[in-house]
């Protein structure tokens, strides 16, 4: 049982509440109406309600919670708060959805309440728009169809069979089966791409009754457009104007969803283009209109796709982009030989449009000119003078125009007109120089010419006209003739003074002449000299050509240097070169000239066109090393060997100056010659080189050389520009110095000798006078020449000499004279000259020698007074002590007596020398006359002294032939070092 | 759909053997049917599984069988009514591709040299009948359903093109065969001749 305190409190809560409650529900505005549809293209679902007119007039600041669910279960796939003021207009109420899945794939609910001052209203009823999931027709359905979707979004599709079908499969890029077959299926790509143009497939197959057991979509997946670029406006005629853009990378979506683009007009609020469609083969877009009587424009140009637009804004000033015509027939009229007038016509002929326009001339030597006319109108012939042209040559004209005012860009350029000015007289002056050659009873004189710049032809059939006349003599004037192209001729002149003059000839008339004088000369000198030497200085060539430098001289008033191209051929192609009369020097820049090649300048001065010549010079452009001299030894000695070169040239043969000489020497001793400097080549080998600075030069002697050493020479001539490399060398030994060694040894026999044969002679003289000799026959000493025992006269050339053998073992080893090392010439030289071997003064004729038999191998004695006496009863030759030996020492018998006739004959010696073969010593034979008494030669003691001589034949002599040959044959066969001379 | 006539006003600027060209002509078209049935595919952004699903489908424009065994006029009447059908698909076919591609797209140009070509064929059936003083009869295309959605319409076009590449190779391989066959024949009747003209060997 309730008390009363508690029945009390009850009521008051009652009233309470239905106090609150009364006093809320007179301020909630719940949805009174409320209707759902949808924009399938659009996948958006279109909301609209309203409240009670209350709510209106009070004007209700609102909140409407919407919601809304997929599905026939209601699941809330969207809240939404909307919040407004309302107001009597805005009834009723709109809102809008986009949903993701295609509308038709699901049934869409939408359900709205209201709040005023933080109260709710209830939720109103779910409206529905309906799916086609539902629906009871036979043929399966697939959303969204054709759908543009940006690239890197989702996409969300469904597939809905007919009545009674089950999506079967799913196709997009491949086959998908379902797992669990359904009616409806709905799938979503992640992050599109870029696919095929017309659209990727996606596709659903089915299982169940129907006659079509699969549907399809596209999909097409681009980008939104790019804004318009290069955008420019103009009109060429002032009636239409155009507006060009470019669509650049615009072509995202293929085909019927390509960007369009739209000019829409702010001042007439027209649109001017719609639909103009970009494509991939089509990058610029054009625009274009009548302007009628707008001039000004402000532009929107928009892009536009199926997934967004661009815009760009601009403004267009016709009368600023003017646009015009190509001008057209073009033509001309001529005025004189040097000015045309030129024609043409403009667009548009109806309407005149201020123009400036511009003449192009492009002449035949490429440069171009061009004149501006005056301001014209379009509608008008519009004409210009050109003048300064060239008479007799072709020029080109076109025409292009512009807007006079607010230029904006030429138009294109006319076609060409060609025209070829007239003709007129050749202007500027031709330049004349001449070549000055005597001849017999006068001189030819070649004249060259050249066109000095400046000079025009101006028409066709040049010739050249040529007169000469003699200043001293009153003559009438000479003439030739010579057509173009040829540029010289040659004419004869006599000792007097000559004026040339030439002018060029065309049809119209002749230019102004040039002149020069050729001064009076004799017989003698005609021929052009500086002076007796006529000497020629030498210039430098560098890289920009030959500098020639002068003397100048105030007397005259300009220079001319000539020299020829081709200095080794005729014609030699005579250039020549002017310059003023306060220059000393000039460059000579010539194409023709060619490295190695020495070319001839002269210099002369020119006053009132009368050239004296002043200097010669020679140069080359470019000095190359010269040829290598034939180089020879000319002597070969233990520390030196002698080298020549006469013959090398030294003049223009040689492709630059000869400076001098490099001598190079190497051994493997490395350099250390004294006076020399060391030089590496360009292979790394070092060389010792000496210099030679005079070109007429041509002997060098090296000195210092290492004896028995094996030496490489070379010699190169070097000019200004270096010297070849080193390729080719020359091998020499140096002699070696045992030789020498033998050189005080051989001198100290000839006194000895001399001295043997004074005391000898003595000994003779003695017994003639003192013991009663029988003196020889007279027959045989008189020296009418040779008799031998048939009376025939023996010629000097067929004695056998007698000979004197070194009978020395080691002695002959140290001989190199005659080492086999030594050339078989150089043994004759040594052996012939009689400096060197002829031991005994041949004063009288009584003793001669036979030089030729050098196989001999001997020193000869040859004694005629012994060949005609041969006594059989002569004693044994003896030997005869020399050198080391002071004292006469008996030597065995080496050698038998020989008869004269059998000495005579070559053959017999060969068994004298076999004979000696046995023998080791060193054996110098001697073939002399044999005392008669038979006194041993070996028992005449002489002494150095000459006065103690005892016997002399006067009539002796002693000649000597050395052959390494022969002592080689005459092996030593004595270690022994005495020297024996075995007198026969 | 319309019966097509063709008429065979003259024969003058026909070829002296149009079957000859005929054979010719089949030969290039059967490989070019084929390349542009693959390069369809691959330009439409089919899938195999999509052509193995849906393009894989008989179209009532087609014959059934070979009709190289047929007389020689009704092969030609059979061959003649394919191409017109062939002529008008290509027709249909490259409308379809101008909204899906650029104007200037490989695709295209292909399908415009294979509509030339069936057109170049159809011209010779006509000049094959004109020879023989006949005319090919009016014949009735078969009507396709009209399709307006872009998917649909490369089904279509890939369907059409592969029922076309495959009637043109079992055209040109019957050919091949048949003229083996009368090559075989005509050898067999003139050993036969011999056999009987030197029956002593």
């Amino acid at each position: 049982m309730m008390n009363h305190f508690e029945l009390q409190t009850l009521l008051l809560c009652v009233t309470t509440c239905f106090c609150i409650y009364h006093t809320k529900e007179s301020h909630v505005f719940p949805v009174t109406f409320l209707n759902v549809s949808k924009n399938s293209t659009l996948q958006r679902l279109l909301v609209e309600w309203d409240v009670s007119d209350s709510a209106h007039e009070s004007e209700q600041e609102m909140v409407f919670e919407i919601q809304v669910s997929q599905t026939e279960e209601k699941n809330v796939v969207w809240t939404e708060y909307y919040n407004t003021t309302l107001s009597k207009l805005n009834k009723p109420l709109f809102w809008s959805w986009d949903s993701e899945l295609p509308l038709e794939c699901a049934s869409h609910s939408v359900r709205i309440r209201s709040k005023v001052a933080e109260v709710w209203s209830p939720w109103s009823s779910w409206k529905t728009v309906l799916g086609l999931d539902t629906s009871d027709d036979n043929e399966p359905l697939i959303f969204p169809e054709d759908k543009v979707v940006q690239e890197g979004s989702n996409f969300t599709f469904c597939c809905i069979g007919g009545k009674n079908q089950k999506v079967k499969t799913i196709i997009i890029d491949t086959s998908y089966p379902v797992s669990t077959p359904k009616r409806t299926i709905v799938r979503t790509i992640n992050k599109v791409t870029l696919g095929a143009a017309g659209g990727q497939a996606i596709a659903c197959t089915f299982a169940g009754p129907g006659y079509k057991n699969h549907i399809g979509t596209l999909l097409h997946v681009g980008r939104l457009p790019d804004e318009p670029k290069n955008i420019f406006c103009e009109t060429r005629d002032m009636k239409t104007a155009k507006c060009t853009w470019k669509s650049g990378n615009n072509i995202y979506i293929s085909g019927r969803y390509f960007a369009q683009y739209k000019l829409f007009d702010w001042f007439s609020q027209k649109t001017l283009c719609f639909e103009i469609q970009a494509s991939r083969s089509k990058e610029w877009c054009v625009c274009s209109w009548v302007i009628h009587q707008q001039m000004t424009y402000n532009f929107t140009l928009t892009a536009e796709n199926k997934l967004g637009k661009k815009s760009v804004n601009f403004s267009f000033d016709v009368a600023h982009r003017v646009y015009p015509f190509q001008p057209s027939d073009l033509w001309e009229e001529y005025v004189s030989a040097s000015e045309v007038k030129l024609y043409w016509t403009m667009e548009p002929r109806e309407k005149a449009i201020d123009l400036i326009c511009q003449i192009e001339n492009n002449r035949p030597d490429e440069k171009v000119e061009w004149y501006n006319s005056s301001v014209v109108h379009s509608n008008t012939y519009a004409n210009i003078m050109i003048s300064g042209l060239q008479p007799y040559t072709i020029h080109k004209f076109r025409i292009r125009c512009g807007a006079a005012k607010h230029f904006w860009k030429w138009s294109e350029w006319s076609k060409n007109l060609t025209i070829t000015t007239k003709e007129a007289a050749p202007s500027g002056k031709l330049d004349l120089w001449r070549d000055i050659t005597p001849v017999v009873g006068g001189r030819n004189v070649t004249l060259f010419w050249k066109q000095l710049p400046g000079f025009q032809a101006n028409g066709r059939n040049i010739s050249y006209e040529i007169t000469w006349e003699n200043l001293e003599e009153v003559t009438e004037p000479e003439h030739i003739s010579i057509s173009a192209p040829h540029n010289s001729t040659r004419i004869c002149i006599g000792y007097h003074s000559y004026r040339i003059s030439i002018t060029a000839k065309n049809h119209v008339n002749s230019s102004s002449p040039s002149e020069i004088i050729i001064s009076g000369a004799t017989d003698n000198d005609a021929e052009e000299k500086i002076s007796a030497t006529d000497k020629e200085e030498r210039v430098e060539g560098t890289d920009h050509g030959i500098w020639i430098h002068w003397q100048p001289k105030d007397t005259f008033d300009g220079y001319i240097v000539d020299w020829c191209n081709f200095p080794n051929s005729q014609p030699c192609d005579l250039q020549w070169k002017r310059s003023g009369f306060n220059t000393s020097r000039v460059l000579i820049k010539a194409v023709a000239f060619v490295p190695g090649v020495r070319y001839h300048f002269r210099v002369f001065g020119s006053v009132a066109n009368k050239a004296s010549l002043l200097e010669k010079k020679i140069g080359y452009s470019k000095e190359l090393p010269p040829s290598d001299p034939d180089v020879k030894i000319i002597g070969l000695i233990p520390y030196s060997v002698s080298l020549a070169w006469d013959s090398y040239r030294t003049d223009e043969t040689q492709p630059g100056f000869i400076k001098g000489y490099n001598i190079y020497v190497k051994s493997l001793q490395g350099c250390n010659f004294k006076g020399s400097t060391k030089y590496m080549a360009p292979d790394g080998l070092v060389w010792c080189k000496y210099t030679i600075k005079n070109p007429e030069e041509k002997r060098f002697t090296v000195e210092h050389l290492v004896p028995n050493t094996a030496y490489q020479l070379a010699v190169k001539a070097f000019t200004g520009g270096g010297e070849t490399p080193i390729t080719q060398t020359m091998n020499t030994h140096a002699l070696d110095d045992r030789n020498m060694r033998y050189l005080p040894l051989v001198l100290g026999i000839i006194p000895f000798v001399l001295i043997t044969a004074i005391c000898f002679w003595k000994q003779k003289w003695l017994k003639d006078y003192c013991s009663q000799i029988p003196s020889p026959d007279t027959k045989v000493l008189s020296f009418d020449g040779f008799k031998v025992a048939s009376e025939t006269e023996l010629k000097v050339s067929d004695c056998i000499p007698d000979a004197v053998t070194l009978e020395s073992k080691s002695e002959a080893k140290k001989l190199n004279l005659w080492s086999q090392r030594t050339t078989q010439e150089e043994r004759k030289t040594a052996v012939t000259d009689s400096s060197w071997l002829s031991l005994v003064p041949n004063e009288d004729r009584d003793f001669t020698c036979s030089s030729s038999d050098s196989e001999a191998g001997f020193w000869h004695l040859k004694n005629p007074v012994y060949l005609s006496s041969a006594a059989h009863d002569c004693l044994p030759y003896q030997n005869l002590h020399m050198l080391h030996t002071s004292e006469p020492q008996p030597l065995p018998l080496l050698y038998q007596p020989q008869h004269d006739i059998e000495i005579m004959n070559k053959d017999t010696v060969v068994p004298q020398r076999e004979a000696m073969s046995g023998d080791t010593s060193l054996i110098y034979i001697s073939q002399m006359e044999v005392p008669c008494s038979g006194t041993r030669l070996n028992d005449l003691y002489c002494s150095t002294e000459p006065g103690e001589c005892l016997g002399y034949n006067r009539n002796s002599d002693l000649v000597t032939s050395v052959s390494d040959g022969d002592l080689e044959q005459y092996s030593p066969i004595s270690t022994g070092t005495t020297g024996t001379l075995l007198l026969d | 759909m319309e019966p097509v006539n063709s008429s065979c006003a003259s024969c003058q600027r026909c070829p002296k053997d149009p079957l000859s060209k005929i054979r010719a002509q089949t030969r290039l078209m059967e490989r070019q049917a084929r390349d542009l049935s693959n390069s369809y595919v691959i330009h439409q952004g089919l899938h195999r599984n999509h052509i193995n699903t849906l393009c894989h489908e008989v179209v009532p424009g087609f014959p059934k069988g070979t009709i190289v065994t047929q007389p020689e006029m009704d092969m030609l009447q059979q061959l003649y009514r394919t191409m017109v059908y062939m002529n008008q698909s290509f027709q249909v076919i490259r409308e379809h591709q101008q909204d899906l591609n650029e104007p200037d797209a490989v695709l295209l140009q292909e399908l415009r040299h294979a509509h030339l070509a069936v057109r170049g064929l159809l011209s010779n059936i006509v000049c094959a009948f004109c020879v023989q003083g006949a005319s090919p009869s009016p014949v009735t295309i078969p009507e396709r359903p009209t399709v307006t959605k872009a998917f649909q319409q490369k089904i279509e076009g890939c369907k059409v093109l592969w029922n076309y590449a495959r009637f043109m190779e079992r055209l040109t391989k019957s050919l091949r065969e048949n003229r083996k066959q009368v090559r075989r024949t005509k050898m067999g009747r003139r050993q036969g001749k011999k056999k009987k003209a030197s029956p002593g060997c």
